[in-house]
């Protein structure tokens, strides 16, 4: 109101309602030709869980925002939105997996929705991007992974990467400044859980504070090293 | 965990567990319905065993009225040995703070909340803090969850077990805390070894204020023009983002927020103590001064006009609500009281209305009898004085012509002397003053500006606004005469309605997710949550058939599901309308009512105004007419005369 000419920007509506800080987490997600059958059924399981998850706090539903990414080709299944109006899509696999592109355009819609929070005036938490491939990059992948290092060095973002079955974990190893891990067994519905609680502890804890994660690769945990 | 003694002894169980929280669960308690248990997950350290047991000795009715205070101590065993948890009293049908200051979870979870509750409810939580400092303790971790609120906009502190005790000069820190409502001075400072003052609580008030009445924006989340900007960092350096020194700290507050100035001078002083510099130095507001500001705030209300939801700062010229949903920002729910008294008197206001004269008739200036100026009997002379050269040049010219023709013999001469003599008579002949060119030139701009004040004198100074606006309150008396019909009509269709709508009802109270229905499992009622279908009235066959996953068979046992609870319903008639039918028939009407009632109520205001304008316009454009119509006429009689 300090100017009555300022320009309404597009989801004023959304930042007005809802002023809480928020903890961007987006999805970027392998649907390949190869996820098809078992794998994208169960996460398409998964993401329903996370969205059940996440609203059942009712801090969380407020705070912490999903973006769905998938490849390929890259494609935003769904813009940054608040747990409890992210509604989950069905996802289908085909095509190849240029995740070298997919990851560059992850790193600009965050990079896009943190200038928005800012012109908003809403504070918010270190993003997280959360990869979960079944394969190896088909496209040049080697910019991506020096974006992500710089990114992580600069406390832009979080990155995570998770292989399912068959992924090239090496290859992995060299995108991802953090350790990638290993999905065992399909069990995307505990990741789900497990990033859901994940969640839930960022958007109550310091922004830009050490994160406060349970190790998942523990015997019983979803995940191997 | 099996049995639990209290420290008499007394042996008692856990029942369903409410909460979990980074330090322990919360349980119910077998036989103690207005108590509940806290847990500890981890064992906790003597000092803090000490602490809880020094809290249940200084516990006091004064104390328990705001708080959820220790009462008493839970251990393993019946000779105390190991302190594992306490008993506090158990706080329902509150919600957290966050639930109230967000908008959007407000507009749900405290529907009729407007902005004299946001007011209320910031008073008593400064209530609560001056309550718990008098004994001089302090609450330490202030932040979105440890203070809860009731429908009725009482509030209560709660995790009461982090909060630093004083007693006999020995202290039991606060030994944690959240930076969005940590004070600059303790930022990034480690909590374990620091004592928590009266000053440090004020900052956390003020910021949980700040976000009640501020439509849960953080005083402290603005746009930085230097860049990146977390919340702790602006805390640090006291980036305060609303008043008029948010400049001098390179601070922007957000787009679509109300100007601190809004809430009244003395709340935005408060604001401008509690988060700036000087706060530092022990001079914040304290509780009791917040509870002073709030209370007066709340005696300078004043109601909007155009929506009964809106409750404003009486000093303000216009509705900042109505600014705010003029753009689309809907922060407030529409509600309107039925119990409200009702004064409203349409005949009244009619008479009102009717009684107003219309302007009196306008009469426009009436063509004007001028006389030929000055100015055009000297240009008149000047034109007779050239034609009279211009003849006499011509005969000369021929009597010339003639003469080098026939004496001289000079052909080419006499052609060329012919033509420049006719030439030069020619330009006397057509001469034009000064005056009659002017005239030319004026006569076209008064035409245009007559015609521009013409215009306006159709737009503004006839009665066109006035009968206008005088037909729309006639449509709206109508409309408010027509309501009780209206409503007649939309009970007939309820009432017509009214077994389909049982049905509905019927079943709408069936679950999917509870119901067992063959080959819908979890799964796939998660699905159909997903796509909305959540009771047996959302289940039709176009519904089914968006989602994916679901054929011919699975839609068909879900439509078999409904037909067999739609066998067993039984059309009950005398339970008559369905209340929720009614409810929201009436809100329907009171939101009609309320419309037209605001058209008329305006109405005779305004048809004042329309006519004190119109009669002064009619004035002003009057002269304005009369002024050119003279100037018209002098022109016209000019132009006459000298031609």
């Amino acid at each position: 109101m300090t100017d009555n000419f300022d320009q309404i920007p597009f989801g004023a509506a959304e930042f007005a309602e809802n002023p809480e800080p928020r903890c961007p987490c987006l999805l970027l997600l392998d649907t390949s030709g190869s996820m098809r059958g078992n794998p994208i059924k169960e996460l398409n399981e998964g993401i329903i869980i996370f969205k059940d998850e996440l609203s059942a706090d009712s801090l969380a539903a407020k705070r912490a925002e999903v973006s769905i990414i998938t490849f390929g080709p890259p494609t935003i299944e769904c813009e940054f939105q608040t747990a409890d109006s992210f509604q989950p899509p069905q996802l289908q696999a085909n095509g190849d997996t240029p995740m070298g592109a997919a990851i560059e355009m992850a790193l600009n819609k965050v990079q896009e929705r943190k200038l928005a929070y800012r012109q908003a005036g809403i504070a918010y938490y270190r993003p997280w991007i959360f990869l979960i491939t079944d394969g190896a990059p088909t496209d040049y992948w080697k910019s991506a992974a020096q974006k992500i290092k710089l990114g992580e060095e600069s406390g832009a973002f979080s990155f995570f990467a998770v292989g399912v079955d068959g992924a090239n974990m090496d290859i992995l190893q060299q995108i991802a400044v953090r350790q990638p891990l290993k999905l065992k067994n399909m069990r995307f519905r505990d990741l789900f859980v497990w990033l859901s609680k994940s969640m839930k502890n960022v958007s109550r804890s310091k922004p830009g504070d050490k994160l406060a994660i349970e190790n998942p690769a523990t015997p019983t945990g979803w995940a191997t090293l | 965990m099996s049995l639990l003694f209290t420290s008499e002894g007394k042996p008692l169980t856990l029942a369903a567990k409410l909460g979990e929280g980074g330090e322990g669960s919360v349980y119910n308690l077998n036989g103690l319905n207005s108590y509940v248990a806290k847990i500890y997950h981890q064992p906790i350290t003597t000092q803090h065993a000490e602490k809880l047991m020094l809290m249940k000795n200084a516990r006091t009715d004064r104390l328990l009225s705001v708080t959820a205070w220790p009462i008493d101590i839970l251990y393993n065993t019946p000779t105390q040995k190991t302190t594992v948890g306490f008993i506090m009293p158990k706080v329902t049908g509150y919600k957290p703070i966050h639930e109230l200051y967000s908008p959007r979870s407000r507009k749900q979870e405290f529907p009729k909340a407007d902005w004299r509750f946001l007011i209320h409810v910031a008073a008593n939580i400064a209530r609560s803090f001056a309550v718990v400092h008098e004994y001089n303790h302090t609450i330490g971790d202030v932040n979105h969850g440890n203070i809860v609120v009731s429908s009725d906009g009482t509030v209560k502190l709660i995790d009461c077990d982090s909060f630093q005790i004083l007693n006999n000069n020995r202290v039991f820190l606060c030994e944690v805390g959240v930076p969005e409502y940590t004070p600059p001075e303790l930022q990034e400072k480690s909590f374990s070894s620091i004592k928590r003052t009266i000053n440090h609580d004020s900052f956390g008030l003020g910021i949980t204020i700040f976000q009640l009445l501020m439509m849960g924006r953080h005083p402290f989340a603005g746009q930085f023009l230097g860049g990146e900007s977390p919340l702790e960092t602006s805390i640090k350096e006291f980036r305060f983002a609303y008043g008029d020194l948010a400049v001098s700290r390179r601070m922007r507050q957000p787009p679509n927020t109300l100007p601190i100035s809004s809430l009244s001078s003395s709340i935005a002083d408060l604001f401008e103590k509690t988060f700036g510099n000087q706060g530092v130095i022990n001079k914040r507001p304290t509780p009791t001064e917040w509870i002073v500001a709030l209370d007066h705030l709340s005696k300078q209300i004043k109601s909007c006009k155009t929506s009964p939801a809106h409750f404003y700062y009486n000093s303000l010229s216009n509705c900042p609500w109505c600014v705010l949903e003029s753009r689309g920002l809907v922060l407030f729910n529409f509600i309107t009281s039925r119990n409200e008294k009702d004064t409203f008197d349409l005949n009244l206001i009619w008479g009102a209305i009717s009684s107003i004269p219309p302007p009196s008739p306008a009469i426009l200036p009436s063509p004007i009898q001028a006389q030929p100026s000055a100015m055009a009997i000297s240009a008149k002379q000047d034109k007779i004085k050239n034609r009279k050269i211009s003849l006499i040049i011509f005969f000369a010219t021929l009597f010339l012509t003639w003469g080098l023709f026939n004496l001289l013999g000079q052909a080419i001469i006499g052609v060329v002397t012919l033509l420049i003599g006719f030439i030069t008579s020619i330009k006397f002949w057509i001469f034009k003053s000064k005056y009659s060119l002017k005239l030319s030139s004026d006569y076209q701009e008064l035409t245009q500006k007559w015609n521009h004040a013409k215009e306006r004198w159709d737009r503004e100074a006839t009665n066109d606004r006035f009968i206008n606006k005088l037909r729309d309150s006639e449509t709206a008396k109508r409309e408010y005469a027509a309501l009780s019909q209206y409503r007649e009509n939309e009970l007939q269709k309820l009432k017509a309605r009214m077994r389909d709508q049982q049905m509905h009802y019927f079943l709408e109270s069936h679950q999917i997710n509870k119901a067992r229905i063959e080959g819908i499992g979890q799964v796939r009622k998660n699905t159909l949550l997903s796509y909305g279908i959540e009771t047996a009235a959302d289940i039709t066959l176009s519904a089914i058939s968006q989602v994916s996953g679901f054929g011919p068979s699975l839609s068909q046992k879900l439509l078999s599901w409904r037909k067999l609870l739609e066998s067993e319903f039984i059309f009950d008639p005398s339970k008559g309308i369905d209340k929720r039918d009614l409810d929201k028939l009436e809100l329907d009407i009171a939101q009609k009512k309320q419309k037209i009632r605001m058209v008329l109520d305006s109405a005779q205001g305004e048809l004042m105004q329309i006519k004190n304008d119109i009669e002064n316009k009619r004035k002003f454009l009057l002269e304005e007419l009369e002024k050119l119509e003279k100037e018209k006429a002098q022109i016209n009689i000019d132009k006459k005369y000298i031609n």
